[in-house]
């Protein structure tokens, strides 16, 4: 699940190939006779069939639960009020996403956010148009994800460490450009736009969901979406079989940064205020729905549905348990136990697959 | 007596039988072969034997006479070791330290180790089996036959005595070594043997398995079928007893190409272990080009195919200069199946499918995004004609046996129409009836027009299907057979005859 090989040393294998050719004849017996029945325990039959569907599971059985629980937590008016606040997490998080699927870490995301969503209230109060502050804005995001991706692509820095890096760097601009204080002045139209609203919900959850929709489409439907997956999974044979290898990786920053960018659009615009110091815990939501989402529906592979769930279930359930009465703190706490636990839950669904043929 | 018998000994994993009531018993001081197919049982064996798995009720270990209480516990304290095909060596650390890790060095953890006491041991094993190894040489340094010893080092250290009444387990030791290469292992097992030592191997090998054994035991769908006095054997027969049935000429008549097209031309190609690598192969023709290991062949097919650099010469294929990149070598039509298909081949994540069609997926292209039934469709027809079992488009690429995984590279590989066909080891860890089917595509292959290049260390396999061989020494073509010169024996002499000498015509 871990994007990057981080071992320090490498162990002596003559021919991996040759290990697998002896170990997992399981299903290919000469005539491929075994049952599917026989072929899984029914506990491994039972978490396979189940597995991918345990994170939407958990989100309806979480939200039955605190509406039983609260009663103020089942009605439309929360859901919205969840959905709505969720908009720029599911940005971050498809921005996220994207690299993801090629390998690549971006942590970058949250902070590309808030540098965009800062430059905007900065130039506007300089006098600048709204226009002109909006596109400076999303033009940040590619430039970053282009210097990411020479961080990374062309120079060859773990990805893990070059986008702290960014981060880093970014966070102390942020700092420079607003000298820390609250950024309150956005343009008028600007604020009229993220507040305008479709079927009771505001633009940026639009924006947010298109945005899914398209990412979705590319990653399920297109060359390229099985291209990044394969990047992903292993470099050296993409290369091989031809893949633009390196241009692949590099256009998955620039979108990411770009991405991040919009989704600092939607952030200033929805929120009509940023605080430069706000972009951390923007940071850990995404990350966290990222691999929870590559542990639903399609297994081991970072995926629009399954982060858009993941997304969704993080919420009900941070929001449950401030309604029960606590405190903030345990938004963090939630999302780190849920990554792990799914990780854990990751792993565990890939053995009992693997556990028949392993005995063979 | 017996220093191991195994009696009635069955598996079953819920409700799949894979062993059934098998009988082997080992002489000490005696080389016994184990053979059969790629799921025959070999491997539940050796885990029983290692005490990974524990048999069905009803079977019984013996050694040296005394029931040993199943599952084994402990097999090092009953004087057993077993060297996997993964050797588990560390390749940045040093020999000694790869040969003493495995006792703790015999220190508690936080004691130092003793460095002059580990070369010593390292250097009076060595001695003891007359090789010739620096215990401080790292093992990645080694060549892949001398890993292997120090894997046999390592598992007699293990046992302390290394003399009379222990068991060596070796699973497939020389499956990864080039046919030079594991000359240097037989014969410490054949020295080992002679110290009273019993010797259990496992290899597909038949030709070595032969040679080394005293006795040859087939299990064949986990039965044990025969058991055979290698010396009164020979390897027709052994392979008929492997399959259950007669393969006919395991290798058919080469069709011979008459055709002197030049489809690939390489000119004074050199890169990292090359100098001067020239040579040409033409329409329909398979072009075999063999050496020990080391020698540079395993480098020239990705230096064709782009994925590693140059350093000087010219590669044209069908007359158009071919750059060294990847894509340049795809475009004009040079395909490579990659030796370590794992590796270089496959995303281990993906499914038959999604590795079969992945270099030609806009083929499947519709308004609305991939075509999947297309697709899928697409893949169940190669799996057909490529035989490729089980027939199943959507099962993950590592639930294949290695055989079948080969069979869908091939088969991607042929789906792109290629030019130029590269191959390197194409039947390394590939099942005997896996091995036919494979050899059969690439001589269709070359009927088709293809110029196809075999780059093995498999002489046999070299020797039968190749039109023309050349034999590779030090980086550079040293010798080339053609027509009724490419046999086996000749091929052999000449890898390893030391001395660059005779060219032929």
């Amino acid at each position: 699940m871990v994007a990057e090989d981080v071992d320090g040393f490498r162990v002596t294998q003559i021919d991996s190939s040759d290990v697998a050719s002896e170990e997992p004849p399981s299903v290919a017996d000469r005539d491929g006779v075994v049952g599917d029945s026989q072929r899984r325990s029914r506990s491994g039959f039972l978490l396979s069939r189940v597995g991918p569907w345990a994170v939407p599971i958990f989100l309806v059985l979480l939200f039955i639960g605190f509406s039983i629980a609260t009663p103020t937590f089942g009605t439309v008016d929360n859901a919205r009020i969840i959905i709505t606040n969720q908009a720029v997490v599911v940005l971050l998080g498809m921005a996220i996403i994207v690299p993801l699927r090629a390998g690549d870490f971006d942590l970058s995301v949250s902070s590309v956010m808030i540098v965009s969503g800062a430059t905007i209230g900065v130039l506007h109060s300089n006098g600048h148009s709204g226009l002109t502050a909006i596109a400076v804005a999303v033009l940040i995001g590619p430039v970053v994800g282009l210097f990411n991706g020479i961080l990374v692509v062309k120079i060859g820095i773990d990805s893990f460490i070059a986008t702290l890096g960014t981060l880093t760097i970014i966070t102390g601009f942020v700092s420079l450009m607003t000298k820390g204080a609250l950024i309150t002045t956005f343009p008028e139209g600007l604020t009229n736009f993220a507040e305008h609203r479709i079927l009771d919900f505001p633009m940026p959850v639009w924006v947010g969901w298109a945005i899914a929709l398209a990412l979705w489409y590319v990653f399920e439907k297109t060359p390229a979406g099985r291209y990044l997956l394969f990047i992903g999974g292993n470099r050296g044979s993409a290369q091989l079989a031809g893949l633009r290898v390196d241009g692949y990786r590099q256009g998955a920053f620039l979108l990411s940064g770009t991405l991040s960018a919009i989704a600092g659009v939607m952030f200033a615009g929805g929120l009509g205020s940023v605080d430069p110091s706000s972009g951390t815990s923007y940071l850990l939501p995404p990350i966290t729905a990222a691999f929870l989402g590559a542990s639903a529906i399609t297994i081991g592979r970072f995926n629009v549905v399954g982060t858009l769930f993941a997304i969704y279930m993080l919420a009900v359930g941070i929001t449950g348990l401030q309604l029960l009465g606590l405190d903030r703190w345990i938004a963090n706490v939630f999302n780190g136990v849920c990554l792990l636990l799914a990780m854990a839950f990751a792993i565990l669904l890939k053995n009992a697959s693997a556990k028949w043929s392993a005995q063979r | 007596m017996d220093a191991v018998v195994l009696k009635n000994v069955s598996k079953s994993f819920e409700g799949v039988t894979v062993l059934h009531g098998v009988d082997l018993s080992i002489l000490p001081g005696q080389i016994h072969g184990l053979v059969g197919e790629n799921g025959s049982g070999k491997s539940t064996l050796v885990k029983i034997l290692g005490g990974i798995h524990t048999p069905d009720r009803g079977s019984e270990l013996f050694l040296h006479g005394t029931p040993v209480s199943l599952p084994v516990r402990n097999s090092q304290r009953h004087g057993m070791a077993i060297i996997h095909q993964d050797l588990a060596l560390v390749e940045s650390m040093s020999v000694a330290d790869n040969v003493g890790i495995a006792t703790g060095f015999e220190r508690r953890p936080l004691s130092p180790i003793r460095l002059r006491r580990e070369r010593r041991i390292v250097a009076a094993l060595s001695k003891r089996f007359g090789l010739t190894l620096d215990p401080d040489q790292l093992v990645g340094e080694l060549s892949p036959g001398e890993q292997s010893i120090v894997a046999v080092l390592r598992a007699l250290r293990q046992l302390g005595t290394g003399g009379s009444g222990d068991l060596i387990v070796l699973d497939e030791p020389t499956a990864a070594l080039p046919r030079g290469e594991s000359i240097k292992l037989l014969e410490l097992l054949r020295t080992m043997a002679n110290n009273g030592t019993a010797v259990l191997y496992i290899s597909h090998r038949m030709s070595e398995v032969l040679s080394i054994c005293d006795q040859i035991s087939v299990l064949r769908s986990g039965r044990m079928v025969a058991t055979r006095n290698a010396a009164e054997s020979n390897e027709a027969e052994i392979v008929e007893l492997m399959l259950g049935l007669a393969l006919g000429d395991f290798y058919t008549e080469k069709h011979v190409s008459r055709n002197e097209t030049v489809r690939l031309d390489v000119l004074a190609l050199g890169s990292g272990g090359l100098s001067n690598v020239t040579f040409q192969a033409h329409e329909g023709e398979i072009l075999g080009i063999t050496g020990l290991a080391g020698m540079g062949q395993d480098e020239i097919p990705y230096v064709i195919a782009g994925g590693r650099n140059r350093s000087a010469g010219e590669i044209q294929v069908d007359g158009t200069l071919v750059d060294g990149s990847v894509r340049a070598a795809k475009r004009a039509g040079v395909q490579l199946v990659p030796g370590n298909r794992q590796r270089d081949a496959f995303w281990l994540g993906g499914t038959a499918k999604e590795n079969l069609t992945l270099p030609f997926l806009s083929r499947f292209w519709s308004p609305w995004g991939i075509n999947s039934s297309r697709e899928r469709d697409f893949t169940m027809k190669q799996m057909n004609s490529y035989g490729v079992r089980p027939k199943s488009p959507l099962l993950q690429i590592t639930k294949f046996s290695g055989g079948n995984q080969q069979k869908i590279v091939m088969a991607r590989a042929m789906s792109q129409h290629p030019n130029v066909l590269l191959l390197h080891e194409p039947t390394q860890g590939v099942d005997a009836g896996a091995k036919k089917e494979i050899l059969e595509v690439v001589r269709r292959a070359a009927e088709a027009g293809t110029a196809v290049v075999v780059f093995s260390s498999d002489s046999e396999e070299v020797a039968q299907v190749c039109h023309r061989v050349h034999i590779m020494r030090y980086g550079s073509i040293a010798a080339t057979l053609s027509g009724s010169d490419v046999t086996e024996d000749r091929i052999i002499s000449l890898c390893q005859r030391s001395l660059v000498a005779e060219s032929g015509k």
